[in-house]
């Protein structure tokens, strides 16, 4: 199974792996509503990195009572089943579950081919 | 009306009254100016009284998007931040990287106007459309890196925050504003604005997004764009380098200063070039939107910063007489902490070192003392000891010390480090450039020395360049797309079609180009208004009476004939008077 990998000595923090995350997504550019949140800031002299994406772990899949998350090659989240109550966002080790309009919105990898990875241009960002 | 790609709504933050309130876009402007430092320049024509004191209530500090920041196009992620200059009394746009700007476009505005001044020290809070004003009085003398770091630990890093160091407390007319820590609006005293408003920081959040037309075909055309043509190798090695690039590159041209541009080139440049430096590199860093990743986050011992940039290294190095980075790397750091532009900190520096070194005044500093340097900074931006009397700027100094002929500024605005005399049409552009000496108006060395494409030491044609220039970049930084997209410049047609591409609107290359003139003509107009004229567009005497003596350009000085013939070509091209000003009907054409 192919899965994000996130290298973070190449990384640059421009965010355009969100902006453009949320184009296809959401229909606008609005990085609050990405699948994806990597940034670089810098904390007491040292540079930081925020690197919430997915990794496929599959927590949230198991997690979800209802059934409504299904792991294959990607997630895929079944809006009809889904409660919103947040478990899977809990859950998550990378914490880039959004729980938003009481529905999860997790990555599907564009299933399967990530904008984020074609846009990174550092290639900080690898799907393999 | 409004228009996809703005969000059509401007903030306005007052801070006497400590009210903010919204008030839609001026589309008449945008359409006319674009954003960024076009639309900025607009606003404070119609906005800024002439004769406005700069360190008044009645500045304005004015932070101003694009159309385009927020969206993946590359290198958009800057934000222009304007006001009228105290160190000038010209306007004065600055241009600041890091994330603020993407920040402010997410929060739903296209601009801030800050207005008015603090009671108290304060700084100012904006999520999306809250406004939360708070004392700053535990902030106030705090080095800007300090104060930041304690503004991260209390909100978090979703905020941007911009802050001012002590410099911009004192109103120091070389103050600057930090965003990110190591990113600046840089020069002409826009801190010592923001100092005069009592306002140490802005920290801004923003959750919202931007809306495109056709957002599926934008993305993928703007992606296209971004490993077409910016990712290609005329653009990388600002990634690989950063401006430290520069230093090889003005040494073998003949336009690196050398001890207060007395002469220029340095054979042991290699000392502290960038090979040197990038050795001590921790990580990369570029702003929001970038795509390049200029900076270069970098330890020396206890001296930390993302840069030093090309102008820092110059005027902390060999034009101080230095070679060591670890103090090229401690001035960056405690200039960017004191809240002090390093151009104009450092010009003033090196101007004191010679005065010192020619016994025309002992300002206890000569040539080659690093620590001298960083004793200065700290004294500079508290006015103490010997620094009280440069805190100004090398204007002010040299007109109470005397060495005016080596005091190398124009309108009170220092020099940049690109010595005139190794490339001719810089002399111009320094003359000409709407806030004082600025390199970044029009940057002649790519044709005069880099790419060697137009002679240098002749006044022929320079009139034509330096406006070819000037136009290509006022559209860029109205665009707010910064300097580093190089292959950019001059291509009206990528221009017009980003435009389209985020607007919707059928801007065509021409249409860039009127921008481009407007900018400029409005710039020269809000001087003019200010009482502005030929007899300002000067050159420090040293650049016309001594020649060099040393490297590509030795023997070179620039003869006042060929100085004013240049003046008089540059102004033919932008149809003003011999005498500077402009028609009233050209005026009356930009509004």
């Amino acid at each position: 199974m192919k899965r994000l990998k996130f290298n973070k000595e190449s990384c640059i923090g421009c965010q355009l792996c969100a902006q453009v995350c949320s184009a296809y997504k959401e229909g606008e550019y609005i990085p609050s509503k990405a699948r994806i949140a990597i940034e670089t800031y810098y904390d007491k002299g040292a540079l930081k990195y925020a690197d919430h994406y997915c990794i496929l772990c599959g927590i949230c899949a198991k997690s979800c009572p209802t059934e409504a998350i299904k792991m294959g090659e990607y997630i895929e989240v079944d809006m009809d089943k889904c409660i919103g109550c947040g478990i899977c966002a809990e859950k998550c080790p990378k914490k880039v579950v959004r729980i938003r309009d009481e529905k999860a919105h997790i990555c599907d990898t564009c299933k399967g081919d990530p904008k984020c990875v074609k846009t990174c241009p550092q290639n900080a960002l690898t799907f393999e | 009306m409004t228009m996809l790609g703005y969000q059509n709504k401007v903030l306005r933050v007052n801070l006497t009254d400590k009210k903010a309130s919204t008030e839609p876009l001026r589309m008449d402007f945008a359409e006319k100016y674009i954003g960024s430092k076009g639309l900025a320049i607009r606003y404070m024509y119609e906005e800024l009284k002439p004769g406005v004191d700069a360190l008044g209530p009645d500045n304005k500090l004015f932070l101003t998007t694009g159309p385009l920041t927020g969206t993946p196009v590359p290198c958009s992620g800057k934000l222009s931040v304007a006001a009228k200059s105290p160190a000038t009394g010209t306007m004065n746009d600055c241009s600041i990287g890091g994330h603020v700007g993407i920040r402010i476009k997410f929060a739903g505005y296209d601009m801030i106007i800050f207005e008015g001044v603090f009671d108290q020290p304060g700084y100012v809070l904006i999520e999306d459309d809250k406004v939360e004003f708070v004392e700053a009085k535990d902030l106030w003398g705090l080095g800007s890196h300090e104060a930041e770091a304690i503004l991260a630990e209390k909100y978090g890093t979703d905020y941007s925050i911009m802050s001012i160091g002590p410099a911009g407390e004192n109103l120091s007319k070389m103050a600057c504003i930090n965003s990110d820590y190591y990113r600046q609006a840089g020069r002409g005293g826009i801190g010592a604005v923001m100092g005069s408003k009592k306002m140490k920081a802005i920290l801004i959040k923003g959750t919202g997004g931007v809306k495109v037309p056709d957002i599926e075909k934008t993305t993928d055309r703007i992606l296209e764009i971004l490993h077409e043509d910016v990712l290609q190798e005329d653009n990388t090695f600002v990634y690989d380098a950063g401006t430290t690039a520069f230093l090889e590159a003005c040494n073998d041209g003949g336009i690196l200063p050398w001890k207060n541009f007395s002469d220029t080139t340095d054979v042991q440049w290699t000392e502290y070039n960038g090979d040197v430096l990038i050795q001590h590199r921790e990580g990369k860093r570029g702003c929001g939107s970038c795509g390049l990743g200029c900076g270069n986050f970098l330890k020396i011992g206890d001296a930390v910063c993302e840069g030093p940039e090309y102008e820092s290294i110059s005027v902390a190095g060999p034009n101080a007489g230095i070679r060591d980075p670890y103090s090229i790397v401690k001035f960056n750091q405690v200039a960017d902490d004191m809240g002090l532009d390093t151009i104009s900190s450092g010009d003033t520096i090196i101007w004191a070192m010679e005065m010192t070194e020619k016994g025309l005044h002992d300002f206890g500093i000569k040539f080659g003392d690093g620590e001298g340097m960083i004793r200065l900074l700290k004294e500079m931006a508290t006015r103490t000891g010997v620094g009280a009397e440069l805190a100004d700027g090398v204007k002010i100094a040299s007109e109470k010390y005397g060495g005016t002929e080596f005091a190398m500024q124009v309108k009170g605005l220092e020099y940049p480090q690109y010595e005139p005399r190794g490339s001719w049409g810089m002399a111009l552009s320094y003359a000409i450039s709407d806030r004082g000496a600025c390199h970044m108006r029009a940057y002649a060395p790519n044709e005069e020395v880099f790419a060697a494409s137009i002679p240098p030491y002749t006044a022929e044609g320079k009139g034509q360049l330096v406006y070819d220039l000037q136009l290509t970049n006022a559209v860029k930084f109205s665009l707010c797309i910064c300097d580093f997209w190089g292959t950019l410049t001059g291509n009206y047609d990528m221009m017009a079609e980003l435009m389209r591409l985020v607007t919707g609107k059928d801007w065509t290359a021409e249409d860039m180009k009127d921008v481009g003139r407007r900018v400029i003509n409005i710039a020269r107009a809000f001087n003019q208004r200010e009482g502005f004229n030929r007899t300002h567009d000067t050159v420090p005497k040293r650049v016309v009476t001594e020649a060099l003596q040393n490297g590509p350009a030795a023997g070179q000085a620039i003869p006042p004939e060929a100085f004013e013939d240049m003046l008089d070509q540059y102004y033919e091209v932008m149809g003003w008077n011999k005498d500077g000003t402009m028609p009233e009907e050209l005026i009356q054409s930009l509004l």
